[in-house]
């Protein structure tokens, strides 16, 4: 059982417990409890300014925290700083790097700072993400500046990657190739938390989602989970038109329209309740569409925002 | 132990690296105004003219162009203390140690490039001591050059200036800028902010240089004298009397503190 419960806490690469950041009056961060389990990659939500990039310096010591405690690896993130950095890689949200440099030459330094010797793998790595890596970094573009900051941030293969909006400014491709690498990476036992303002950036590469608004936590789940409570947009056609509110007892149903002959309705959750009363009625046609995970966000977290 | 001082090597050559051209530049630009300075003096050897004037003007103003309140202009020595050692080589050392200085941490910072440096293995006080270490060979680059250039056009020019008294004179000027650079390095590590590392350190420059001058004629100034780095460097025309042991190593002492004292603040704030 002790060795079961050790096992758990080992594999807990990233432990944050009431992590709070204040900035004189401005709650930047709130009582923030997050974990990453090593093999997998956690995608944390929210719009901008909700504290993510806060989140991601406090775990890299760059901000002391006003309370609560933040461990990565096991160790104090604010005090062990030089521990936790050895083991992690970091992408900036804003990346700025040595505007003279080739992302070559800065990989170097890195490589060297980091004691890894010469890196055989950012060629490789520059190949697969398409980046430039012998122009000064000041003449790239964004999106290859981006890249560059990836290739640093990958280097020497650490076990926790910590991103700030990895994928902004990259196309498509890019992108996905990038959700290959992390995927590889994460299935060799990596942790990786990879934050965004955008689900559908995450959608394809998270196991987890964690959402944060206004410095709060608003909810860590599996995506698997997420999708049990996401909405579906129903539309059926019956042979004849049934009762009025023959479907008014269904669980879980919304929005429902029936004219006529149609039905259109929302469904929350599964859709079992609703085929079971179905059932009693000849239809014709049945059209059922997942909302996306966007949508399920605003209809299970929007009623707070008017509140 | 050794990987400690590979990577210290690694910050201070990635710095040293950047600062190349400016080096280059500011080493060049001692250079030729020491040839200036020593082309002029066989037209001011032996015109008395310009000593008689400055014997005439008050004592105030005399200590403000003089370190040490004196003007010889019958010997080399004499003549290129003033010119270069009196006020425009100390100062031109410090706005050259103070923008390295400034930019070696805080300049860095405030244009969000540190965090790269920050996010590998290396403590910050690690970070500051290797960039320490390249202000300081950045500085004792420039005051070698000074020194050559001093030796090289003194004979060019038959001022036969002593290699002890040139050693001594570029000695002063460059521990004078380090000083003011670590001023800067240190504010700049402690607060992330440029501007006030530029800022503070420019008025210790200038304070420094202003008590040493007003210690001269104003009696209330006068113990605050020893204070000044400047007169402990400078104070006593170190080109004809050579340069004073305690003060030149008290300043470096004051310097390392500085660099340490911010290292400990550094450590221990947010980033920007």
């Amino acid at each position: 059982m002790e060795a079961v419960r050790e096992m758990a806490e080992s594999a807990l690469v990233v432990r944050t417990e009431s992590l709070t950041k204040r900035y004189g009056r401005l709650l930047a961060l709130d009582r923030l409890t997050l974990e990453v389990r090593a093999g997998e990659v956690l995608g944390f939500l929210g719009p901008n300014g909700a504290g993510k990039t806060t989140t991601l310096r406090l775990l890299m010591g760059f901000l002391r925290p006003t309370a609560g405690s933040v461990r990565v690896h096991g160790l104090d993130a604010w005090r062990d700083r030089v521990g936790v950095h050895a083991r992690t890689g970091y992408l900036a949200g804003d990346v700025r790097l040595w505007p003279r440099l080739t992302a070559r030459e800065a990989a170097g330094h890195l490589a060297r700072l980091r004691g890894l010797g010469h890196d055989p793998e950012i060629t490789d790595l520059a190949k697969r993400l398409d980046a430039e890596l012998d122009r000064p970094v000041r003449e790239l573009s964004r999106g290859n500046r981006q890249k560059a900051g990836l290739l640093l941030a990958l280097l020497g293969e650490p076990d926790l990657l910590l991103l700030d909006e990895p994928t902004s400014g990259l196309d498509p491709l890019i992108q996905q190739e990038f959700h290959h690498l992390l995927r590889e990476r994460v299935e060799a036992g990596a942790a990786v938390l990879l934050s965004s303002h955008v689900l559908s950036e995450v959608e394809h590469v998270a196991d987890r989602v964690a959402i944060i608004r206004a410095g709060r936590l608003l909810i860590a789940e599996s995506l698997a989970t997420l999708r049990e409570k996401a909405r579906h947009t129903v539309e059926v056609r019956f042979a004849s038109a049934p009762p009025p509110d023959a479907f008014a007892g269904v669980p879980g149903i919304r929005d429902v329209r029936l004219e006529g002959p149609v039905l259109r309705c929302t469904m929350q959750g599964v859709v079992d309740p609703l085929v079971k009363t179905l059932g009693r009625y000849t239809v014709t046609d049945l059209n059922s569409r997942e909302a996306d995970l966007e949508e399920t966000f605003l209809a299970l977290y929007g009623e707070g925002d008017r509140s | 132990m050794t990987a400690m001082i590979a990577t210290r090597g690694e910050i201070t050559w990635q710095m040293l690296r950047g600062g190349r051209r400016a080096l280059m530049a500011w080493a060049a630009a001692f250079a030729a105004l020491v040839a200036l300075y020593a082309a002029i003096w066989p037209s001011i050897h032996g015109n008395t003219q310009w000593q008689d004037l400055f014997n005439t003007l008050p004592q105030t103003y005399r200590a403000l162009f003089t370190a040490g309140g004196q003007l010889d202009l019958s010997t080399p020595a004499g003549y290129l203390g003033i010119e270069l050692m009196g006020f425009l080589g100390p100062a031109l050392m410090a706005v050259y140690a103070i923008g390295v200085g400034a930019a070696a941490i805080a300049g860095e910072e405030s244009r969000g490039e540190l965090e790269v440096t920050l996010s590998v293995p290396v403590a910050r006080g690690q970070v500051l001591a290797g960039r320490a270490a390249a202000l300081l060979i950045d500085i004792t680059a420039v005051t070698v050059a000074t020194g050559l250039a001093m030796w090289v056009f003194s004979l060019a020019f038959g001022m036969h200036l002593g290699v002890a008294a040139i050693a001594s004179a570029a000695a002063a000027l460059g521990i004078f800028g380090f000083f003011t650079g670590t001023v800067a390095l240190a504010v700049g590590a402690a607060t992330g902010s440029a501007a006030l590392a530029r800022g503070l350190a420019a008025l210790i420059a200038v304070a420094s240089y202003l008590i040493n001058a007003l210690a001269q004629v104003t009696s209330a100034v006068k113990p605050a004298r020893p204070l000044s780095p400047f007169y402990l460097l400078l104070g006593n025309e170190p080109l004809q009397h050579g340069l004073r042991a305690v003060g030149a190593l008290s300043v470096l002492a004051v310097a390392l503190a500085l660099v340490v004292g911010g290292g400990i603040v550094f450590a221990r704030r947010d980033l920007a």
